[in-house]
């Protein structure tokens, strides 16, 4: 979607939008001289806006938060996939590695 | 669940508007969603919290349920589309971050997930850098070009618009900072002074000033030559003008972006001759004597 329509289904006006471009809170696609918004890039504003609103993180918070929480998804992500692939594995294997990561986890 | 918004928040039914909104402050920044990816009850939680806050936030709400005339199911929020739902399932997105595992260099099984767009996805447009740049008052006026030398020693011609105004502020698109991860680069702002003008001063798009007028043009009326902003016109005096009266010069004051232009305004000053001359008092003293 344009910006013009980003703006009006994110309820924002376009200075702040400016700021969050400028300071990396925001990064949608960039293509042929304007910016290409997706999904993430609103469910990403509507966050910034309850952290803001119902949350009352100053800006300086907001940007640790922003960056904590794609820390965890990232690594939610990470571990989602190696998971899926250990259940496709074959029982004697799984077992070996759960009681490999139980060893692990008691030294 | 209660369907009692204030046994949700956990505040009295006498509560102050504010200590709703810092109560429910308290529990939005435990329960979000987002804060908690994956806890389902976190995000039931927060729901109900988010209903009751957003009933007893709204006074008129608050008085209807108050009464009894409505309950917290008449108030379901739209919404709800939550960022990790978009974030989490797919690392093929300009936010991923890698930042909680980049130090397990453990055989690049980890990095494989995210290889693909690399660690510096950052995409960030470049910042909007402010400059001040002083401006005589005619090129203020009329329009001209500056150069004006960047911090980096770059040099960046700037053109002036006509008419443009003290505290103006000029925007040069694309001059800016560059921007990062194929992102456009900012705007440069230049914020524009005016040194006041000896003889001209604006009022809007008008200019105001004055004008010496030779005696005879006073008395018997003429055109005379007077220097406008823009260049000399020529002023028609009216006969028996005096000290003080101002002429309009319609069109001569400051251009417009839309082709017009303000108005000049013209206050006349009757000016004797340089030298005294003998003639000229012979001819006032005799008219003196007649009045």
């Amino acid at each position: 979607m344009d910006e013009r329509e980003f703006l009006a289904r994110a309820d924002l006006r376009p200075d702040r939008l400016q700021i969050w471009l400028e300071t990396g809170w925001l990064a949608p696609a960039f293509r042929e001289g304007a910016w290409h918004y997706v999904e993430i890039d609103l469910a990403r504003a509507q966050l910034i806006q309850d952290l803001q609103h119902d949350l009352g993180i100053n800006d300086e918070g907001i940007a640790v938060v922003l960056d904590l929480v794609d820390q965890v998804g990232g690594l939610r992500h990470v571990l989602q996939a190696v998971l899926r692939a250990l259940r496709a594995q074959p029982a004697a294997i799984r077992r070996q590695i759960a009681d490999d990561c139980a060893a692990h986890g008691r030294t | 669940m209660s369907d009692d918004p204030y046994a949700i928040l956990g505040v009295k039914t006498d509560a102050a508007p504010d200590e709703i909104r810092k109560t429910y402050r308290k529990l939005a920044r435990k329960l979000h969603p987002d804060l908690n990816p994956g806890n389902t009850e976190a995000e039931e939680q927060f729901k109900n919290v988010s209903r009751a806050y957003h009933l007893l936030n709204d006074p008129e709400k608050r008085a209807r349920f108050d009464r009894g005339e409505i309950d917290i199911s008449g108030v379901e929020r739209p919404r709800q589309r939550y960022y990790r739902d978009f974030a989490e399932p797919s690392a093929d997105h300009a936010y991923t971050s890698d930042a909680g595992f980049a130090d397990f260099d453990a055989d690049d099984i980890l990095s494989e997930f995210f290889g693909r767009r690399g660690r510096s996805n950052l995409r960030r447009r470049g910042a909007d850098p402010r400059y001040h740049l002083s401006l005589d008052f005619l090129d203020a006026v009329n329009g001209a070009t500056h150069a004006v030398t960047l911090p980096d020693g770059a040099t960046l011609d700037v053109r002036i618009p006509p008419g443009t105004r003290d505290g103006q502020m000029l925007r040069l698109r694309g001059k800016g900072e560059p921007g990062q991860g194929g992102a456009p680069p900012g705007d440069a702002l230049i914020e524009i002074g005016v040194r006041p003008h000896p003889v001209f001063r604006r009022e809007g798009d008008d200019i105001h000033f004055e004008q010496g007028v030779p005696l005879h043009a006073a008395v018997l009326g003429g055109r005379i030559a007077v220097s406008a902003p823009a260049g000399p016109v020529t002023l028609t005096i009216p006969k028996w003008s005096d000290s003080g009266k101002v002429l309009r010069l319609k069109g001569k004051g400051v251009p417009r972006t839309d082709g017009t232009a303000g108005d000049a305004y013209v206050k006349l000053l009757i000016k004797l001759p340089d030298r005294p001359d003998p003639e000229l008092e012979r001819v006032v003293a005799a008219w003196h004597r007649r009045v």
